[in-house]
């Protein structure tokens, strides 16, 4: 039998099965489409606008490698004039990240592009080393993705950057529609699949500080509440980025974290592994699900459901003190997690069932609203009683209570939350005060560090 | 859930959590229950959710029947034998029953390996068991004769078109890409089935036995094959779903229970009715299996895999199971309308026109009216080359 040819260039010998639609390509014309590709999500979600200045959140690993060569040699194609820059967090991870910071050196030398490097130490005070040796191996995952987080935001603030892009696959995504569903947060469902996962706090009415600053400093100075995600590769099979960065030479560091993940995502990676295994399509019809579902969360839009009309409403979403998931640094650590996660949410809804049929049901209210939520769902408030949250607030909802009443009862509207800002640190939070902060409160508590470093812009 | 707890006697605290007086048999959600008192609470979540139903409550006009399809599994079998009983006390109280029952078997044997060998033996077993009923049992190459699937076929299997409906389905299955795509057909034909009975014999809705552990399953391996803007349909109970099924409402009456806890009744009912169902090697606890899920079909199939998955998520964890199945409940389904097309083989409405950002694949392009299929469809059912 004559070797297969590549479907595409018909002439070359086929060396890459793909696994979306099992094409087969020579390693040519695989890596312009799969360049082709990421350019039609970057031009079909209108994601950039000429002249912008992006920052690509550089891991060292190879998603957000290959994230960097891609918009850079997209960018040069396409004259789309982007002004593109290295942003790295150093979470101080002894064997992990000091080698994978030597990686993003050398990519940034490689590809010709600045690089800024962000560390926890500097931020926090604590490196995820110290972290580890106050509180042991479980639950770190966490502390990492909070901080992470805000590092990102902190680190483009630092830059004058108002958009950061990540790394984030198809695979990812995909893990975080299933982990989602498993823990039965609808919120956190509906934002999984959007390209953009959080949008500038000015753009929306009524979230600004109490001086009026819209998070943009005077000058042009971006705040830290001001800073837009999105991920660009997130139809990108993790296999074809990895063959991509294989067949264009490039080099990343590969040996994932140490730390193991939290038991939800932990769970749905090994699924979606599986899955992958089992039918190579689904990886992408989970993601496709996953929009389709998101159309189907209550209040989605954030209140505007129906209203604005728009079926890419949904990309415009808040996210509020959450975590980084699942890309670069922590959180690309294999295998199952202690597996408490799952417990502590057993035991939960245990409870909640016993106090149902016990008919006391102990009622966990959302926070309640605090004075008038429009139609429009914000409107800033007026001081009645004093608040725990000093600046003006918008409304967003926030993950419904699992708390369902009666069995299979009439669909529950996710509970709403105020989003304000971090009354220590600025910070977008739906709490007065901010998840990084709490953490570090507690990390505080038995080695008193520094606080948070408040950004100059944003005082 | 087993109830009044309350002062618990120390000197009793071996004894079943609910009644005080018997051994426990099963531990229940973490409560050690005796054998009367599992039963009972088994009983109970199932009669209290049909007790919901609109149409259980007995009517002036003429007696509705409904379809009770009969996989020969552990669930369907329990949920006749619950229903069986509760109809008996309809007639003891008001001489009367709300609703009478169609059983029906759908015979898998020449499409499935994994089908139950010599179902008619156990049917007429079961038969002489629970004789108020309508008894039926039809082979699956019957939906062949449904115009729109033999369309639907004939456009797959373009090349030789086979003589017999067995041969037929025989050949279309073996021409499907993989095993999860011969397992997704042969459900989406089943159901067609069911619908198309159900019509015919003016049976107004479909009685199954799903566990909240099935629902969960489906609520994934919807997911991942790419229908998620069906959950709502999938998880609905009843009139919710009707406009997915051609108008026919399925129920689900079982759903407040775990799979496991179907199992162990199966076992513990009074006579047992594991004699007159498959009974299920699987994994680990061995009886506690409802159905045969062959360790081939657990690694080859996405069902197989959502499975073997809430398997071990039901042995730890069993509230998630039925909080997946809440929250997928939660999502409000789209009303079709009119003009929404349908997906010839499994009635969902297909989403025209839309396309993952720059993947190039449009769903519905040059396609014409009838043989649409779904975006899940389309994948187990791929244009024949
Ligand atoms: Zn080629
Ligand atoms: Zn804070
Ligand atoms: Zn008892
Ligand atoms: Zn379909």
């Amino acid at each position: 039998m004559p070797p297969q040819l590549c479907t595409h260039c018909k002439t070359a010998r086929a060396q890459i099965l793909r696994p979306k639609n099992h094409s087969r390509l020579c390693a040519a014309c695989f890596t312009s489409v799969f360049e082709s590709e990421v350019a039609a999500t970057i031009t079909s979600t209108a994601l950039f606008h000429p002249g912008e200045r992006i920052a690509i959140g550089a891991s060292g690993g190879k998603d957000s490698c290959v994230l960097a060569s891609v918009l850079k040699t997209l960018n040069d194609r396409y004259k789309w004039g982007l002004d593109l820059v290295l942003l790295s967090v150093d979470e101080g991870i002894t064997g992990y990240r000091d080698h994978s910071l030597d990686a993003v050196r050398r990519n940034a030398k490689e590809l010709d592009l600045p690089l800024h490097i962000v560390s926890y130490e500097e931020l926090y005070g604590w490196s995820m080393d110290q972290v580890v040796a106050q509180i042991g191996k479980k639950g770190n995952c966490t502390y990492c993705g909070v901080f992470r987080r805000q590092a990102l935001d902190r680190g483009a603030a630092r830059l004058g950057v108002r958009h950061v892009v990540t790394g984030h696959n198809a695979d990812d995504v995909a893990e975080t529609v299933l982990m989602n569903l498993l823990r039965g947060d609808l919120m956190r469902l509906g934002r999984a699949t959007g390209i953009v996962t959080s949008t500038p706090a000015a753009a929306v009415d009524g979230l600004k500080d109490a001086d009026g600053d819209d998070g943009a400093g005077a000058g042009g100075e971006v705040g830290i509440t001001n800073v837009k995600r999105s991920k660009p590769l997130m139809y990108a099979y993790e296999k074809e980025i990895v063959l991509y960065a294989h067949h264009k030479k490039l080099d990343y560091f590969s040996t994932e974290c140490i730390y193991s993940p939290e038991a939800f995502r932990g769970s749905a990676r090994t699924l979606i592994k599986n899955l992958e295994r089992i039918r190579p399509e689904s990886i992408l019809d989970v993601v496709r699900s996953g929009i389709e579902m998101a159309r189907l969360v209550p209040e989605a839009d954030g209140g505007c459901r129906g209203a604005c009309g728009a079926k890419g409403a949904k990309k415009e979403v808040i996210q509020p003190d959450d975590e980084d998931e699942g890309n670069g640094g922590c959180g690309t650590g294999n295998g199952r997690g202690s597996g408490g996660e799952m417990a502590e949410m057993e035991r939960k809804l245990l409870m909640d069932e016993r106090a149902e049929e016990m008919g006391t049901e102990t009622e966990i209210q959302p926070r309640p609203v605090q004075n008038g939520v429009g139609a429009d769902g914000v409107k800033g408030r007026q001081e009645a009683t004093p608040a725990p949250h000093p600046a003006s607030t918008t409304i967003v909802p926030v993950r419904p209570k699992k708390k369902d009443g009666a069995p299979r009862a009439a669909v529950a509207l996710p509970g709403k939350q105020t989003l304000g800002r971090c009354e220590r640190c600025g910070y977008l939070s739906s709490q007065a005060v901010c998840k990084a902060c709490v953490l570090l409160e507690g990390l505080n508590k038995s080695r008193p560090r520094t606080a948070i470093a408040v950004d100059a812009s944003h005082g | 859930m087993p109830g009044r707890r309350g002062q618990a006697d120390p000197a009793k605290a071996h004894l079943c959590r609910r009644c005080q007086e018997n051994e426990p048999a099963v531990t229940v959600r973490t409560e050690p229950l005796c054998r009367n008192c599992f039963i009972n609470y088994i009983h109970t979540k199932v009669v209290k959710r049909v007790g919901g139903y609109k149409f259980a409550v007995c009517h002036s006009t003429a007696q509705r029947t409904f379809l009770l399809p009969l996989s020969l599994g552990a669930s369907s079998l329990t949920l006749l034998h619950i229903l069986d009983g509760y109809l008996k006390g309809q007639i003891e109280r008001t001489g009367r029953t709300g609703f009478a029952l169609h059983v029906l078997h759908i015979d898998t044997s020449s499409a499935s390996p994994h089908a139950p060998t010599d179902p008619g033996s156990l049917l007429s077993k079961i038969q002489d068991r629970y004789p108020a009923h309508t008894y039926s049992s039809i082979p699956l190459s019957d939906i062949l004769s449904d115009p729109s699937v033999a369309d639907l076929i004939s456009a797959y299997l373009s090349s030789a078109p086979p003589t017999t409906p067995t041969s037929t389905l025989t050949t279309l299955l073996s021409a499907l890409p993989s095993p999860t795509s011969r397992a997704d057909v042969l459900q989406a034909l089943q159901t067609k089935l069911l619908i198309s009975f159900a019509v015919r014999h003016n049976l107004s809705a479909v009685l199954l036995g799903h566990s909240t552990t099935t629902l969960a399953e489906r609520v994934l391996a919807e997911t991942a094959k790419g229908r998620g803007g069906s959950l709502p349909f999938v998880v609905a109970d009843g009139e919710g779903n009707a406009e997915g099924n051609g108008g026919v409402p399925f129920y689900y009456p079982m759903r407040d229970l775990l799979r496991k806890e179907i199992v162990a009744h199966a076992a513990l009912a009074v006579p047992p009715l594991t004699g007159l169902c498959v009974a299920g090697t699987g994994t680990g606890t061995g009886k506690e299996r409802e159905r045969e899920v062959p360790v081939s079909m657990k690694n080859s199939t996405i069902d197989g895999l959502m499975v073997q998955y809430f398997e071990g998520v039901e042995r730890e964890y069993p509230s998630i199971v039925a909080n997946v199945v809440r929250t997928a409940g939660k999502l409000v389904g789209e009303g079709a309308g009119e003009k929404a097309v349908r997906c010839a083989l499994c009635g969902m409405v297909v989403a025209l026109g839309e396309d993952l950002h720059g993947q190039g694949v449009v769903e519905g392009e040059g396609e014409e009216g009838t043989g649409r299929l779904c975006h899940g469809c389309k994948r187990s059912l791929p244009k024949a080359v």
